[in-house]
């Protein structure tokens, strides 16, 4: 027998005081019977593997990494974390091909958006989606976003880098397969707010996926490859006096806390500089560093849905505080909760009926609250919402770059 | 971040303080770190249940004996009264629909069928004014199958030695079949979120068609997590009158009224941070200037005034380690005791030293440090010290009745 | 039960594993058997141990003997307690300030008793038990074990009961029937109900531990036992999957076994008077001599959750010419009281250790057999315990449904070896959880009750371990309650034993109360005294 493998936790999860709070809190446990809910697959699971591998139980893939256990502890248990990190360590089933393809964000963006219309096509096709859904438990409700013709970076280099060196103020910006692939123009809002606000925009020198699909999806050494080179460019950004930022609260989430409590790797040098693009353009705008000019007849109603992740790091606040600095934006509250998708999990055939019945509750609180636009910082949230309401959903960032008046802000911040 | 009050902690008293101070016109925010004790709420909120040797009837008489470091006596008996008739508006202005709240104590039932004072109860559940006068001779105590939560046999003992004939009734639906797959999740909180009209009609059916005997029927508290509509539904459809039965924790009626009083802060406009920690601040000239937490970082609340509702042991508010008790975020003078062996009593049962251990207030509530007053630092709810919650039956009361005695102090300046 | 005969060939008094062994050997044997026990199975040392597998090198340098007893008892139980016992291995590891010239001595006696004893690179200690502190300049690996020691007493009473020996608890002697000079049977006082019935024998056998000094003072004969207290703390978790052992002369807190989920360190060793022996307390002194020692053996202890502390008696003999009590055998003592008192039909079997329980079984059995002319052989080594019988070659489930076992499911069967395959079977309600540290159903629960003379809240933790992990029993506490009343149909005597049980787990989490011992002591008194609003209040006596 190995000892070392399995009797050293890093996680606290003795700090359970056995409340069951958290089980109250999982968007899981009432839409599958079969998943044993945060409590006995995180803080009481942990010491049954603790005293024999054997305990860990397979079911621990209903998880769907919302991490909202953690957000509801009263005891600071990093919840998700034990069940992630036990996945990864216990797990015997070997990775389907599905999971590989779905968790691959970058291989199969960078085949997909060079043939990015047939790509679209078929995969709207019913017939390709049956297909999906009978070889490759793709379930059939699904629609993959569709695959952008020019990817964001290729965009970035023949429109805008060279602009950017005429700012003294730089940002790096962590554009993520999404935005790369799928929805350049959310990144084309970034880089057209930053510019308005006076700052020049840099891409890292290798961006590679943030890896969060690879961990749930336990390709462990991908994940660690893909993170080392991010970690190495961030690092490269923060010497150049450069805060990382990006648009995505998962992508965030994941290179600041995951790298170091599920993937193992020491980021503590640069944590506290990888930052969410709407916090730091409010935090500029806080600190009287950047001032923003909105158009006059600007008007919209927009919900926030703050994504799980987002409620991890906490920073839902900056989001919210950020649109309700648009004049004409009317701001609707929504109930905090799970949209179901949680990534690759809702694709994936087993948990497409979870995933809507737990998306349930929020579609229907969208679709009371009248709302032309939902706000919020996720991408797969934006595709389940969308597939579930029809309404739209955009990033703040893209909200803002709308009601902004460019010539007007580029005025204040004297460019 | 800028704000007119900072208050760390999201429970009862932390809520209450942040709903005063929002309704006062106030910009709020609080931070808590995690859920709240609330969540382990009986859904009857106690003022002064016990003098520590016997039950007592009229909770507002009782408080002029009360040691001099308790809240209440700090309050002054002046205020209390009316402070408390506030506190109970304020609950119902949120939505909770609690009852009672006269002179005297009533009794309502415990999941062990004992009969326990307490002032003001929700309408969910069943108050008698005293234990030798149980509205009912007969009542049908009804389970759901597989919940382990509520104990029929434990609520018949106790209702039986006062005369009542009680019946039992099983209940289910197909909905909650199902969910009794999952070994772990036939939990209170778990079936409310899981209820729906069709489990309501379901169950509904079975209580009407119960032995015509029966008076009234005893429910686990099973209904209504976010609000209140399949418990109004429930009521509405059965034909004799229906009580509900507070759980082992985590109890329905103490997570709805922790959702209903953030709802009420925030559209109040109050900003609510969950699952964040207050990791330090900057005390200079006597006053708290800001403080910081784990999730924002750089980024400081700043504000006129803070409130620590950070609660007891159980809510991290107060920390301890072999060799001391100590309060964790700013490091408060705190009443304790030095050698671990006073910390306990030897039965489990009898007044436990430790549970009245907590950081030290004025009598306006302003914490200190090293023997300084903080002049903008106030303290409510179980960090207090002073007040036996379990042993007096306080410890609702004085969340109730601090923060809104320490808000209005804020609202005067 | 005792049905309406109540003439036996033997009696035993003790239901620790010593009477429990005992009684399944005489069982064996074709005796007919009473065992009667005063409160419940393992009430005594049994259940306050380490419930370690010695391989029997702790006594090798000071105690030849028992440490050749050790390690053969140590390979008979691998074979026939499978259930009860985890192969974990030991390391006997020498710290910075130990003399390392020690090991020597100690790897010499450990051959010299039989005990495989191979020294290692202290590198490769800390690879196969990385807990261990990374300062050892030597180690020495052992076949040491963990046992538990409830699985084990219950393993053999069920068998006892197999083979037709009838078990009683919560019955205590009070007296004995004397023929002349020859006992002839007991007089038991129904803790319940308090009527005392007398059980007749040919020979009543004495394996109460450090209380048969009274057992055998009631017979008017002398057996002075010298109580020797041991004090142990429970941590939350298993921070080792060896055992790790000082390599030193045997002293304070130098053994760190892994038990099940959790793992302990003891002990101290200090005399107290027989007044004390029914009340053992830990004092602050000793859980700081604990700790302070055990850090040295595993750092990452100072930072692990304590769930609690106890302490226990071992029942160690004075010399009979020696009422002072300084010299002490731990070795197996084996009265015939005929012989030694010219008492007839008493013997006494005291001394030994929970490892050597089957062997002393073996010994008084031996003489009782000798002197009531039976001629049978002791097959109580070879027999394996019910549970730990050999696995059916034929797989009863199909592979897929073996890997959908939840947790709560394997860990039963765990617990019960073989017999917790009938737990599995039931399915639907069962599988419930009750205790959520633990992983105990109701499915187990039930089995518990209907098996396993279950009465109460404490008998159901020593035989389920429910109420034994990090909570120390709250919310499983409840609903366990609940169950016992469901099943005993008396629900005034479940809810008193509901709060007794609530006092019991705070005796041994108020001298470690601090830290998260301390908030989750604050949240069960939150949920039972005040959500529950319990107040200790007793009305029926148990």
């Amino acid at each position: 027998m190995i000892y070392q493998d399995t009797n050293i936790s890093t996680n606290n999860f003795e700090q359970c005081k056995k409340c069951t709070i958290c089980t109250v809190y999982c968007p899981v446990t009432i839409v599958n019977p079969l998943y044993p809910g945060p409590k006995l697959a995180g803080p009481d699971g942990e010491r049954y593997r603790l005293k024999n591998a054997r305990f860990f139980n397979e079911a621990l893939k209903y998880c769907l990494n919302c991490k909202r256990c953690e957000v509801a502890c009263p005891s600071n248990v990093r919840i998700g974390d034990i069940i992630q990190s036990a996945r990864l360590k216990y797990s015997k089933s070997p990775v389907k091909l599905r999971d590989i393809m779905l968790a691959s964000t970058d291989v199969m963006g960078t085949v997909a958006t060079h043939m990015a219309p047939v790509v679209n096509t078929s995969l709207r096709m019913p017939v390709v989606k049956k297909l999906l859904d009978a070889t490759l438990a793709i379930d059939s409700h699904r629609t993959f976003p569709s695959y952008a013709s020019q990817t964001f970076v290729k965009w970035f280099e023949k429109e805008a880098a060279a602009k950017q060196d005429s700012f003294n103020r730089h940002v790096a910006y962590f554009h993520g397969c999404y935005v790369n692939y799928n929805y350049p123009a959310l990144g084309r809002d970034f880089v057209k707010v930053m510019n308005a606000c006076g700052i020049g925009v840099r891409l890292l020198e290798k961006e590679r996926c943030c890896g969060v699909a690879k961990i749930v999806n336990r390709m462990t050494a991908p994940a660690r490859r893909d993170a080392a080179i991010n970690l190495k460019s961030i690092r490269a950004a923060v010497a150049d006096g450069m805060q990382v930022v990006g648009t995505s609260s998962t992508c965030i989430l994941t290179m600041r806390d995951e790298y170091p409590n599920l993937l193992g790797l020491d980021n503590a040098d640069v944590a506290d500089c990888i930052n969410l693009a709407s916090r730091y353009l409010f935090q500029l705008v806080d600190e009287g560093r950047v001032k923003l000019a909105f158009r006059p007849e600007y008007r919209v109603r927009v919900a926030y849905h703050a994504p799980c992740h987002m409620e991890k790091l906490g920073w839902t606040i900056y989001s919210t505080s950020l649109l309700r600095m648009i004049p004409g934006l009317e701001f609707v509250s929504l109930p905090s909760q799970c949209c179901g998708l949680a990534g690759t999990y809702g694709f994936k055939k087993e948990n497409y009926n979870a995933s809507q019945e737990i998306g349930r509750q929020l579609f229907d609180a969208i679709q009371r609250s009248g709302v032309d636009t939902v706000a919020t910082d996720c991408e797969t949230c934006k595709w389940q919402i969308e597939q579930g309401t029809g309404i739209t959903v955009r990033n703040p960032i893209s909200i803002i770059a709308e009601a902004l008046d460019v010539e007007k802000t580029r005025t204040l911040n004297n460019i | 971040m800028r704000f007119q009050s900072v208050i760390i902690g999201g429970g009862l008293s932390g809520l209450v303080a942040g709903i005063r101070l929002a309704e006062g016109g106030q910009k709020v925010a609080i931070v808590s770190s995690g859920q709240s004790t609330l969540h382990f709420f009986s859904g009857s909120l106690d003022l002064l249940g016990s003098d520590g040797r016997a039950e007592i009837l009229c909770p507002f008489d009782a408080m002029s004996s009360l040691a001099p470091a308790h809240p209440y006596s700090k309050i002054g008996m002046s205020r209390i009264r009316s402070l408390a008739g506030e506190g109970l508006d304020l609950l119902n202005r949120c939505g909770l629909r609690f009852i009672g709240g006269g002179n005297a104590n009533r009794y309502h039932l415990t999941p062990f069928g004992v009969m326990k004072p307490s002032w003001i109860a929700m309408d969910d559940c069943l108050t008698f004014d005293s234990p030798e006068n149980f509205p009912y001779k007969t009542v049908g105590i009804a389970n759901i199958c597989g919940f382990l939560d509520f104990y029929p046999q434990f609520l018949s003992l106790g209702l039986e030695k006062k005369g009542v004939t009680c019946l039992t009734i099983s209940l289910t639906s197909p909905q909650l079949q199902a969910m009794r797959k999952s070994s772990t999740e036939m939990r209170a909180p778990n079936i409310a979120r899981i209820m729906s009209a069709e489990t309501v009609d379901c169950m509904a059916r079975t209580l009407n068609e119960a032995d015509s005997e029966i008076e009234a029927f005893l429910l686990p508290a099973i209904f209504g997590m976010t609000d209140t509509v399949a418990l109004d539904d429930l009521r509405a459809k059965v034909r004799r009158p229906v009580f509900f039965i507070p759980t082992m924790p985590t109890s329905v009626l103490g997570v709805r009224s922790q959702i209903m009083l953030r709802s009420c802060f925030q559209r109040l406009g109050g900003t609510y941070l969950l699952g964040d920690n207050v990791t330090g601040g900057d005390i200079s000239d006597g006053q708290l200037r800001y403080v910081t937490t784990a999730n924002l970082g750089s980024d400081r609340l700043e504000a006129d005034n803070f409130i620590l509702a950070s609660g007891s042991f159980l809510s991290h508010g107060i920390k301890s380690v072999p060799e001391r008790i100590y309060e964790p975020v700013f490091d408060l003078d705190i009443t304790s005791e030095s050698s671990r062996s006073r910390w306990f009593g030897d039965d489990f049962y009898e007044t436990q030293p430790y549970m009245d251990f907590g950081v030290v207030s004025d009598k306006d509530f302003r914490l200190s440090h090293s023997g300084h007053t903080i002049s903008n630092l106030y303290g409510v709810g179980a960090v207090l010290e002073g007040c036996d919650a379990i042993t007096l039956g306080c410890g609702g009361g004085v969340a109730l009745l601090t923060a809104i005695h320490v808000a209005d102090t804020i609202l005067k300046q | 039960m005792a049905g309406g005969c109540r003439k036996y060939d033997v009696i035993i008094i003790g239901g620790g594993a010593t009477g429990a062994g005992t009684a399944r050997d005489c069982a064996m044997r074709g005796l007919k058997t009473l065992l009667v026990e005063r409160l419940d199975f393992t009430a005594g040392a049994t259940g306050r141990n380490h419930g370690l597998l010695h391989s029997g090198a702790r006594y090798a340098v000071t105690d030849r003997e028992s440490a050749s007893e050790c390690i053969s008892e140590n390979m008979i139980l691998r074979r026939i307690a499978r259930h009860c016992v985890e192969d974990t291995g030991g390391l006997f590891v020498t710290l910075p300030d130990d003399d390392l010239g020690y090991q020597a001595t100690f790897v010499d006696a450990c051959t010299k008793a039989g005990i495989q004893a191979d020294v290692i690179d202290p590198a490769e200690a800390r690879r196969l038990e990385p807990s261990v502190n990374p300062e050892i300049i030597g180690a020495v690996r052992v076949p040491d074990g963990a046992v538990d020691p409830f699985r084990l007493t219950t393993a053999n009473i069920v068998d006892a009961r197999r083979h037709g020996a009838d078990i009683i608890t919560y019955s205590e002697v009070i007296g004995f029937v004397s023929e002349g000079t020859r006992i002839a049977g007991v007089k038991v006082r129904d803790g319940r109900s308090g009527t005392v019935t007398e059980y007749y024998s040919e020979l009543t056998i004495n394996a109460a531990g450090i209380w048969g000094q009274n057992i055998a003072g009631m017979a008017g004969v002398t057996v002075n036992m010298f109580p020797a207290k041991g004090a142990l703390l429970i941590f939350g978790h298993r921070v080792n999957n060896m055992v790790i052992n000082r390599c030193r002369k045997p002293a304070n807190a130098d053994i760190l076994v892994p038990g099940d989920t959790i793992c302990l360190i003891g002990t101290t060793s200090d005399r107290v008077g027989f007044d004390q022996v029914d009340n053992m307390t830990v004092t602050a002194e000793e859980v700081d001599v604990l700790m302070s020692e055990g850090v040295k053996l595993a750092p990452s202890l100072a930072t692990t959750r304590i769930l609690r502390a106890y302490a226990g008696v071992r029942p160690l003999v004075a010399a009979d010419n020696d009422p002072s009590g300084r010299s002490i055998s731990r070795g197996i003592v084996c009265l015939d009281h005929s012989e030694r008192d010219g008492l007839d039909g008493f013997i006494t079997i005291t001394g030994g250790k929970l490892m050597t329980y089957r062997l002393m079984g073996e010994w008084a059995t031996d003489l009782a057999c000798r002197k009531l002319g039976v001629r049978a052989e002791c097959r109580t080594a070879v027999m394996p315990l019910p549970g730990s019988e050999k696995e059916e070659t034929k797989k009863r489930r199909s592979r897929s449904h073996v890997i959908d076992l939840s947790t709560e499911q394997r860990a039963a069967v765990g617990r019960h070896g073989t017999l917790g395959r009938r737990i599995l079977d039931n399915g639907g309600d069962d599988d419930a959880v009750v205790c959520e540290c633990e992983q105990v159903s109701v499915g187990e629960v039930n089995y518990a009750i209907s098996e396993l003379h279950v009465h109460n809240l404490i008998n159901l933790r020593r035989r389920t371990r429910m109420g034994m992990g990090t909570c120390q029993g709250g919310l499983c506490a409840c609903r366990a309650a609940g169950l016992i009343a469901n099943a005993n149909k008396c629900a005034q005597e479940s809810l008193d034993d509901l709060q007794a049980f609530v006092n019991e787990r705070w005796k041994g989490m108020k001298p470690v109360g601090w830290g998260d011992t301390l908030e989750e002591s604050q949240f069960m008194s939150w949920l039972i005294r005040g959500v529950g609003g319990l107040s200790g209040n007793i009305e029926v006596k148990l």
